[in-house]
């Protein structure tokens, strides 16, 4: 898309009143989108697929008993799209994830980022960047979601 | 051929030439893959008393048909922001898909909406749909739709009567798509509520959706806890 479409797009968007949020569920309905909480755990399943992503992690408590969180991520189809490296967190790895936390149910959150046994950030750069990269006819490149070294060079 | 017959005959040939241009613009215009840019939905929706009362109930967790992998309605579907919809115009029919949960619409041109058939043939509770042209505008109307809820996420709980009555108004504009629905059911709303979505051409395919049940509903997690 030409650029003076892009500048006229991002104008009208900046008219609009309501973008919903970027899952099918709403996010905004089912999680509290202020101060993320973070857990640390092994994670036990990890499900890549649609309508929504997810891991089970066993977090364990100060007292040694493990509770089971579900971690609800974007549908399969945006993180393949986004170039998300799908693989990069497997069943037995050890790691922090950062989460907004349900509005309803305990020990379930939406995923954030996740801190990975490296030391390195792991994370989506969602859609409304995405977007716009296309909207900009802009390559879209999102370094925290692979650990590809081409792609991490810029970090 | 006599002077003026000729004429004229060159006239009305040159009109059906320029009304078959016009027509093939226009759907070329359509034709593509789109992504959602953003919604303008009302903040106050007008809801009839029953309205409210049917807004008041609404439960994310239960009332989402979207968590039994059942799409609710293309309201609810074009709110849906990552995956893509590609528009084919055919001759005589409009075909429709959305990524989101594999949905192939067929919209027949020029029919009655009392004979058209299902416009999702593996979901008939989204209804029967026709469409037509105005200018460069595609207009779709869709009735016979299932009493439930409009749409979970751009207004959640919105709900619809099986009176409602649609109409999708598509405004292409070179790589900008803009299309404009309106919804008619007294049952729920004292006057036409309007929600209007942008959308940009992008160069990409359609993905297979194949929705899990897993991925989609909350019973695991509501059989492991109690709500807060």
């Amino acid at each position: 898309m030409k650029s003076p479409y892009g500048m006229l797009l991002s104008a009208i968007v900046m008219c609009l009143t309501a973008l919903p949020a970027a899952a099918h569920h709403s996010v905004a309905v089912n999680f509290e989108r202020g101060e993320p909480i973070e857990i640390r755990g092994t994670v036990k399943e990890v499900h890549m697929r649609n309508p929504h992503s997810q891991y089970v992690v066993t977090v364990r408590g100060e007292d040694g008993a493990a509770t089971d969180w579900f971690v609800e991520w974007s549908d399969r189809n945006s993180l393949v799209r986004r170039g998300v490296d799908l693989d990069l967190i497997k069943p037995g790895d050890t790691v922090t994830f950062t989460l907004w936390p349900s509005q309803r149910l305990p020990n379930v959150g939406y995923f954030v980022q996740a801190l990975l046994a490296d030391g390195s950030v792991y994370r989506d750069c969602g859609f409304v960047q995405y977007r716009e990269a296309v909207a900009n006819s802009a390559k879209f490149r999102c370094e925290e979601g692979t650990r590809d070294p081409a792609q991490r060079a810029t970090q | 051929m006599k002077a003026p017959i000729r004429t004229s005959v060159l006239v009305l040939a040159s009109c059906a030439f320029a009304s078959t241009v016009r027509a093939a613009g226009t759907r070329a215009d359509l034709d593509g893959v789109w992504l959602f840019y953003g919604s303008q939905v009302p903040k106050d929706p007008g809801l009839t008393p029953a309205g409210r009362e049917k807004l008041e109930q609404y439960d994310p967790l239960r009332d989402d048909a979207d968590t039994d992998c059942k799409p609710v309605t293309f309201t609810n579907i074009m709110h849906t922001p990552s995956p893509p919809i590609e528009i084919r115009p055919h001759d005589g029919y409009i075909e429709i898909n959305y990524e989101f949960m594999d949905v192939h619409r067929r919209v027949p041109l020029d029919a009655t909406l009392a004979n058209a058939p299902y416009t999702v043939a593996d979901h008939p509770h989204m209804g029967r749909s026709v469409g037509r042209y105005e200018s460069d505008e595609l207009v779709i109307e869709t009735e016979d739709v299932e009493a439930g809820y409009l749409d979970t996420l751009g207004f959640p709980g919105l709900p619809q009567s099986a009176q409602m009555r649609t109409e999708e108004r598509f405004i292409p504009d070179g790589d900008r798509l803009r299309v404009v629905v309106t919804h008619h059911d007294a049952v729920y709303y004292v006057a036409p509520m309007v929600m209007t979505y942008e959308f940009i051409r992008v160069d990409t395919e359609i993905m297979p959706w194949g929705c899990t049940l897993e991925g989609a509903n909350y019973d695991k997690r509501l059989e492991a806890a109690e709500p807060k």
